[in-house]
């Protein structure tokens, strides 16, 4: 794992959405939809995000896409720092000062790791100003090579593709803007994009509702694809789809993962496609991260009582199958009053006292195999 | 099983007259339901499951129709044959419907207690007090905290999980000897989803009665299903009793099914196929509805339409070949792991 | 896309009520392109030198051709008969010309502001949406009559005027309508695609926002366009619109005023001035109503 390269780092990521009311639409109370988020994706591995309605999992994957601006935090890219690249200029040009700036002031320049010490060699070459300048040059490019670099695929086969364009515009319009192909090249390349994913080239004159709708996801997967992207994150990719058609698309994936060396971020409710397609899985819950460990290691030994309970609802389609169930009491609470304490306390059958105090830490109990667990692997 | 089936379903068929044609969603569909078990009936979309929960409920839109010869007998009388007046004492009295979506079912203008109570009223000789007595007490049962104070409340104020209890417990107000419950837990996070079941059960097992349920979720029949009905194209393909069904499936489609699952309990190389997409009801192939997907199909397949075969007393399946399914498929299995 | 249009319209041909719209709708287009050659802009009662009779210099002002003030009933000369000395076919054919010509350049002109504020309200949110919508709806709170006869006392009374202040009053509904679907469009997974392909914001806003929301607002227009032309014959029953003696359905009723109760002990005896020019009127806003309607099937792409 170690000499694996790291393309994806998310730190410390926050995402607040504001609840408004009243005449002058003050902000009355917060949705805490992700709150302090930090995970890695390597090169070429899935990580399987997990969790029930309302936990995150998807606000992640629109932040990370800048679809949503993140609230706080840091989306670090192979060995770039691209949060502020989506900042109107002042915008950028504050966090950078909040960022980097202060931190090289006053902090002790040794401790410095990763981008930190990057930058910091920066801007000890170039000063101040010549390091703002820097990063804030060809942002243009950079936001380009951003889209370049990651990709979407999302849930609702319907919704994902505008009903009035042709699948050739929709296939080939963003590569187009980003020069990743050539116009004159449209056709020939939209083609082979269509036939990889298992679409008969001649129909990129269809429209999307000439299309079933494993078709349209794969014509999303086409979409994405031809961008030529490193990471692309699957936003319940599959979920909308008949079981006969979820496992070809699936396939599709792992199929095309292999051939052009991609990486997932696959975000899912479903732990049994989880478990499927993933390396690592991450589980959160009510915006929190509550597990994150190698696939393997996870569902052969899960240590936070939520993925226990999670793994035994999950229904297993053979009777003689024998598990210990755990049912878990109550609803998921509302991200705008999450509970004190660590957020699983109320549902939690092992809670104990200090639960509700203290927020327990996402800690590193064997390599690789985080849990935020006052007491990880008490439920039996 | 010497039982006598509280539920009988014999060769309906439910046709939709659309613009584009005649769709025909049930096309001859056979099941008993017996006292007290579950059935679980299971199916892609276009399938026919849903149509068959709202054809024995006869709730159909206008456009749907039963075609003549189809017949839904239930404790002996045939339903299809009922007034409209008599169809609405069976429907909430003796059988039940729960659906995925409670809002639909709920009505958002009136509180849960006044829908409850208006099930009760109906259908029982009670005071208002003693139904709202009854009402407190069943939402209760069915794990609804402070009945009290939530009665009073309207369908939007509970969580998707608190208003699929509503629904139950006004499903269940009146002890209905059959609840039909259309994919009850789809809508619902899966902690949620097996509240709901566990509940589901219990209440079953303390009212005796029968439940059809009707999902996607393979894994939600193989917990929850005494027998299964797998339907596919608007027919019954296959069915059994759970455990052989899971076991010895003697249907390519089931099989297919089943192993195209990612799955917990074990660990898969790789995913099955099952190759071309879910037919549109409009144009079901002539022969075998399932004969364009399926690998094993051959010239009888693709002009006949196969009858259920008996695999044995409580097992049938539709296809030419149900003999020989099990072997082919192992056969193809060890074949693509080698 | 080819057969999908030919199922449309084999669609939209099936349905009578189309059918209707449609027909009545080619009708009332033949009759206003035709109108010189059905109503001759002629005055007879003024020949020139040679005997022919005088051409008028404005067509649409109704020649008059008896001293007579009284309604006159039909003869073969004016099958519609005649009031204020002024044939009443001729009013009915060049009518339908002005009533095309306040529907579509009232229609145009107000869905455009509609549409452009609408728009900016729906994309940019926030206080932007809360002032302009503000707007809107101290626009919808003016009554629209009292509003029509303010604004031609200030501007001066004239069809012209009646159809400023028709498009000043009349953008409201299409603004709302395309903020809601530019609102519900936004949050579509084909627009958030498109953001995350990193395609320009102008052309989000027209290849994936205007087309999927601009088909209601068209249904839309297409439907007041009928009613407006009523709109506009109540201002001009009520004086405030067309001139004396302009070829205008609104202002042909405003003739039949002393007229429309009968003679004594028949009340139905000047039928003819209230008929020809009403019933030309429901008929403009029945074909555009249906029309609309038509339309509506055909772009919904969901009711494919």
């Amino acid at each position: 794992m170690s000499e694996k390269k790291v393309l994806l780092k998310i730190e410390n990521l926050v995402k607040y959405f504001p609840i408004r009311a009243g005449v002058f639409k003050r902000i009355i109370a917060w949705v805490k939809a992700v709150d302090d988020v930090s995970f890695e994706i390597y090169e070429g591995e899935t990580v399987g995000l997990v969790g029930e309605s309302g936990c995150g999992k998807t606000t992640i994957g629109m932040t990370l896409l800048r679809l949503y601006e993140p609230t706080s935090g840091r989306i670090i890219v192979g060995n770039e720092d691209t949060t502020y690249y989506f900042m109107p200029y002042f915008k950028a040009k504050k966090y950078i000062k909040k960022t980097y700036i202060k931190k090289f002031e006053n902090e002790d320049p040794e401790k410095f790791t990763g981008i930190d010490k990057k930058y910091y060699e920066l801007y000890k070459q170039l000063g101040e100003s010549g390091f703002y300048s820097k990063l804030l040059s060809n942002i243009k490019e950079k936001r380009s090579e951003f889209r370049k670099t990651m990709q979407i695929v999302f849930q609702d086969p319907y919704s994902s593709l505008n009903p009035r364009i042709r699948i050739k515009t929709i296939v080939s319009e963003g590569p187009v803007m980003h020069k990743v192909i050539k116009k004159s090249e449209i056709i020939d390349k939209v083609k082979a994009a269509l036939e990889e994913v298992g679409i008969h080239g001649d129909h990129m004159y269809r429209f999307p509702h000439q299309f079933s709708g494993g078709q349209r996801q794969r014509i999303g997967m086409a979409r994405a694809l031809l961008m030529n992207p490193k990471l692309i994150v699957a936003d319940e990719a599959v979920a909308a789809l008949d079981v006969s058609i979820r496992s070809q698309v699936i396939n599709l994936m792992l199929d095309l993962q292999k051939k052009h060396n991609l990486t997932y971020l696959f975000i899912s409710h479903d732990l049994s496609v989880i478990k499927y397609i993933s390396d690592r899985v991450v589980v959160m819950y009510l915006g929190k991260i509550v597990e994150n460990a190698p696939k393997k290691v996870l569902f052969e030994d899960p240590l936070h009582p939520y993925t226990k309970a999670l793994m035994s609802a999950i229904p297993v389609p053979n009777p003689d199958y024998k598990k210990k169930r755990i049912i878990l009491t109550g609803d998921v609470p509302s991200p705008v009053n999450p509970p004190s304490g660590c957020r699983f306390h109320p549902r939690c059958p092992v809670a104990k006292e200090i639960c509700s105090k203290e927020e327990p830490p996402l800690k590193e109990i064997q390599p690789g195999h985080f849990v935020a667990c006052h007491f990880p692997g008490s439920l039996k | 099983m010497e039982k006598k089936p509280l539920l009988e379903v014999k060769n309906l068929k439910t046709y939709f007259y659309t613009e584009d044609g005649i769709v025909k969603a049930v096309d001859g569909v056979d099941f008993e339901v017996y006292p007290g078990e579950t059935l679980g009936i299971v199916g892609e979309s276009g399938s026919g499951k849903s149509v068959t929960s709202l054809s024995i409920m006869r709730l159909l839109d206008p456009n749907g129709e039963i075609i003549e010869g189809s017949q839904i007998i239930f404790e002996g009388k045939n339903l299809l044959e009922l007034s409209d007046d008599e169809m609405r004492k069976i429907r909430g009295n003796d059988i039940a419907m729960i659906f995925q979506e409670p809002m639909v079912a709920l009505n958002p203008v009136f509180t849960i207690g006044e829908q409850i109570m208006e099930a009760i009223l109906l259908h029982q000789d009670v005071s208002k007090t003693e139904a709202r007595k009854m009402a407190i007490e069943m939402l209760q049962k069915v794990g609804i905290p402070e009945p009290e104070k939530r009665i009073d409340e309207y369908p939007h104020e509970l969580s998707g999980g608190m208003r699929q209890r509503a629904m139950i417990a006004m499903a269940l107000s009146c002890r209905p000897k059959l609840l039909i419950a259309d994919e009850p837990t789809t809508a619902l996070d899966v902690t949620i989803q097996a509240q709901i079941l566990e509940l589901m059960k219990e209440l079953q097992k303390e009212y005796g009665m029968a439940i059809i349920l009707i999902t996607h979720d393979v894994g939600v029949i193989a917990e929850n299903a005494d027998r299964v009905v797998v339907m596919y194209g608007g027919m019954v393909m296959e069915t059994a009793n759970v455990r052989e069904l899971f076991k010895e499936m003697r249907h390519p489609y089931t099989w297919g099914l089943l192993n195209s699952l990612p799955r917990l309990d074990i660990e898969q190389e790789r995913l099955y196929n099952i190759p071309g997409i879910v037919p549109d009801p409009l144009h079901f192939p002539p022969g075998c509805r399932f004969n364009t997907r399926c690998e094993f199909a051959d010239e009888k397949c693709r002009k006949e339409i196969p009858p259920l075969y008996e695999v044995n007393k409580e097992h049938f399946s539709r296809c030419f070949y149900y003999q020989k399914v099990e072997e082919a498929q192992k056969l193809k299995k060890a074949g693509e792991s080698a | 896309m080819n057969t999908e249009l030919k199922r449309t319209l084999r669609k939209l041909f099936k349905n009578p009520s189309a059918i209707l719209g449609f027909s009545l709708l080619t009708f009332f287009i033949i009759v206003a392109i035709f109108a010189p050659l059905i109503s001759p802009p002629i005055n007879p009662m003024f020949p020139d030198e040679n005997g022919n009779p005088m051409k008028l210099d404005n067509p649409y002002i109704m020649p008059i051709l008896s001293w007579s003030s009284d309604p006159v009933p039909p003869s073969k000369d004016h099958p519609f008969g005649m009031i204020a000395g002024r044939d009443i076919l001729y009013g009915v054919v060049w009518g339908t010309r002005t009533a095309f010509k306040i529907g579509l350049i009232v229609v145009t002109a107000s869905t455009f502001f509609g549409i452009i504020i609408g728009s900016i309200a729906g994309y940019f949110g926030g206080w932007v949406d809360e002032v302009l919508m503000r707007i809107t709806d101290v626009f919808l709170s003016i009554p629209f009559l009292l509003a029509a006869m303010v604004l031609t006392t200030i501007l001066g009374s004239g069809l012209d005027k009646v159809m400023i202040a028709m498009i000043i009053f009349g953008w409201m509904a299409t603004a709302r309508l395309i903020r809601a679907n530019i609102l519900q469009v936004k949050e579509e997974q084909f627009v958030l695609a498109a953001k995350a392909l990193g395609i320009k914001n102008y052309i989000i806003i027209l290849r994936h926002i205007l087309p999927n929301t601009i088909f209601p607002v068209l249904v839309q227009a297409t439907m007041r366009l009928g009613s407006l032309v009523i709109t506009a014959a109540a201002l001009s029953f009520l004086g405030l619109g067309a001139p004396i003696g302009y070829a205008d359905w609104g202002s042909m009723l405003n003739y039949t005023r002393n007229y429309i109760l009968g003679a004594s002990g028949q009340a139905l005896a000047y039928w003819y001035t209230v008929f020809y020019p009403g019933i030309a009127m429901v008929l403009f806003v029945l074909a555009w109503n249906l029309v609309g309607d038509a339309l509506r099937d055909v772009f919904d792409p969901k009711l494919k």
